[in-house]
């Protein structure tokens, strides 16, 4: 409840303001949780007027539900390497992994080889199974005699913090 | 009840701890591994690896000092956090096969589905194996499923289905054939069965019952005299019939333990005043979660048990309070008091803790005439602000007394802590 407090004031604020930009179409109030916490206090407080809460709290985004679609099977990873730089995965960002996915050509995974981690873009063709590096300095994976190339989770989402990367 | 038609589902994580540390260190794939009890005492779970080298379950990690050496056994700290929410989703997921009516979570590792409403539709053993293949393929935990005709006998079944590698992991007793039932029960000793254990052994021993056959042949009625109705319902169980329904609400807590064991040796009276407020403060918080009243307080101390060269020392008093309370800080302050009582000198304690008892539900406490509601509505807002703050900004941020202060004498050791992936500041990182 506490956390929505601060939102409604926001919202009043946005709604005074004209919209200028033509590409936002509307403004939502995002909750980044699966809880939807409905302000009864509020209303409370605002007895006699009508509470602006009301009408958007059923349009609010849920950040989970918008990127999460198998939270049993999900996973969150950080990466620590720059060979997926050219497909939009720098150090530091961190993966949305989902487990439940069967893996097909071209998608990016985390995979095991030798027991080790490794995240790359899954490549299915006449050679078998490979993995291919997004960064011409990395190496494509191919496999050895007797290794063993094991399917961690497919990615999903990429996180990518753009301000205060610290 | 009994019931003759039922079908259970038993399924059970192999080597819990050990099988969560994996989905994140593959590296300890084929190694033996150990996780140890808080504190770094005891070795609770075991990979097969570590199992074929002799180690036993709940040996102390200096027992077997000389075997983790000799074979490089990998010893890991225990990480609770991460477990629980492995397990949580396990459970998630085997609720989804059945309604929340038919799903019981028995343990941490551990969870029993009534699939009777569903067996004329399924080849079992398939589910089984579905149920397997999932629970592999979206958490990367192994799993054993047993199937029998009541939780007793898919208790068995799941035994049966983790000592012999040909089932693939899952047993169906339900569709077995009984001359192979019979030679399975026949090779497993009665004791293994749940609810028999080690107590009854010796005096099933006595009567010429050593297997799960012999005990599953007596006749229930004249068991029931020599030993109680449990014994009676578990033979009942054995034949596959169902006595024992799955369970939804848990019983309501008939007591609280908040203990744990030190990092290093403590002697004094402060750190230990310090250790016992933070376990009164812990056993408080889950009193509250549970909404719950406590009316009586024992507090315990003791020194290593293991040392062979200075005695055991084990003390604990118990006291009660005037009105029944969810206050910190009467915990805090009954359980420093009694500390006083129970404290030795000299002694090198290792351990201790509070055990609160005489529970009650918050909502069904009548208070008597003298009691002072100014007074208690005082302590409830206090509580309801500290309960607060600890869910906004954390468990550690306020407390009473200096307990979470960090590095105290009495601190937890958890030498070999793995990550919690499940904390944005410790999320698995991928180095390639």
């Amino acid at each position: 409840m506490s956390d929505i407090v601060p939102s409604i004031i926001e919202i009043k604020h946005y709604l005074n303001q004209s919209i200028v930009l033509a590409d936002v179409i509307s403004i939502k109030l995002i909750i980044p949780s699966t809880q939807m916490l409905i302000p009864y206090a509020l209303e409370k407080i605002n007895a006699g007027f009508p509470s602006p809460a009301q009408d958007y709290i059923d349009k609010a985004l849920d950040m989970n539900e918008h990127l999460i679609k198998n939270e049993t099977a999900t996973f969150i990873v950080k990466v620590a390497s720059l060979s997926m730089l050219n497909a939009g995965i720098d150090i530091d960002d961190e993966l949305i992994v989902d487990r439940s996915l069967d893996a097909k050509h071209g998608d990016i995974v985390v995979a095991l080889i030798d027991n080790d981690f490794t995240v790359k873009r899954l490549m299915i063709d006449e050679k078998g199974q490979w993995l291919k590096a997004e960064n011409p300095d990395y190496k494509n994976i191919y496999l050895q005699e007797g290794q063993e190339l094991i399917i961690w989770g497919v990615v999903t989402c990429i996180i990518k913090m753009i301000r205060n990367k610290s | 009840m009994k019931h003759e038609n039922k079908v259970f589902f038993l399924i059970d994580v192999n080597n819990m701890y050990v099988s969560c540390e994996r989905v994140f260190d593959p590296s300890l794939n084929n190694k033996p591994v150990i996780v140890l009890s808080n504190n770094d005492g005891c070795a609770v779970a075991r990979s097969n690896e570590s199992k074929a080298l002799g180690i036993k379950m709940g040996v102390p990690l200096f027992q077997i000092k000389d075997i983790v050496k000799q074979h490089n056994v990998i010893v890991l700290s225990s990480n609770y956090a991460m477990y629980a929410e492995m397990s949580r989703r396990f459970h998630k997921i085997l609720a989804s096969h059945v309604t929340g009516e038919e799903v019981e979570p028995y343990s941490i590792d551990e969870c029993f589905v009534d699939f009777t409403a569903y067996e004329k539709h399924f080849d079992l053993e398939k589910v089984g194996q579905e149920m397997r293949q999932q629970i592999w393929k979206w958490l990367g935990l192994p799993v054993c499923v047993g199937i029998g005709r009541s939780k007793t006998e898919s208790k068995i079944a799941n035994h049966i289905a983790k000592k012999n590698p040909g089932f693939n992991s899952v047993c169906d007793l339900v569709s077995m054939d009984p001359c192979n039932k019979e030679y399975y029960f026949a090779q497993i000793d009665a004791s293994e069965v749940w609810g028999v254990g080690r107590k009854h052994s010796k005096k099933l021993q006595s009567m010429g019952i050593n297997t799960v056959l012999d005990l599953a042949c007596a006749e229930p009625r004249e068991m029931q005299k020599k030993f109680s109705i449990v014994m009676a319902r578990t033979i009942y169980e054995l034949q596959g019939i169902s006595c024992i329904e799955i369970e939804h609400t848990p019983p309501s807590k008939k007591q609280i333990v908040a203990s744990r064991s030190f990092g290093g040796r403590v002697t004094e009276l402060t750190d230990l005043k310090e250790a016992i407020s933070m376990y009164a403060q812990d056993a408080c918080k889950r009193l509250r979660d549970e909404e719950l009243l406590c009316g009586c307080m024992i507090a315990f101390v003791q020194s290593n048990p293991f040392d062979p060269n200075v005695p055991f020392y084990n003390k604990s008093i118990t006291g009660s309070f005037s009105e029944p309370t969810d206050c910190a800080i009467d915990f805090v302050k009954a359980a420093t008091r009694m500390l006083n009582d129970i404290y030795k000198e000299g002694i090198k304690y290792k351990k201790c803790g509070v055990v609160l008892t005489c529970l009650e539900p918050k909502s069904g406490h009548t208070y008597d005439l003298l009691t002072d509601f100014a007074h208690i509505e005082k302590k409830e807002y206090l509580m309801k602000a500290m309960d607060g703050i600890h869910s906004k900004f954390g468990k550690k941020k306020i407390s009473v007394g200096p307990c979470f202060v960090p590095n105290r004498n009495w601190s937890m050791s958890r030498d070999k802590l793995s990550r919690n992936p499940f904390k944005w500041g410790e999320l698995l990182k991928i180095y390639n």
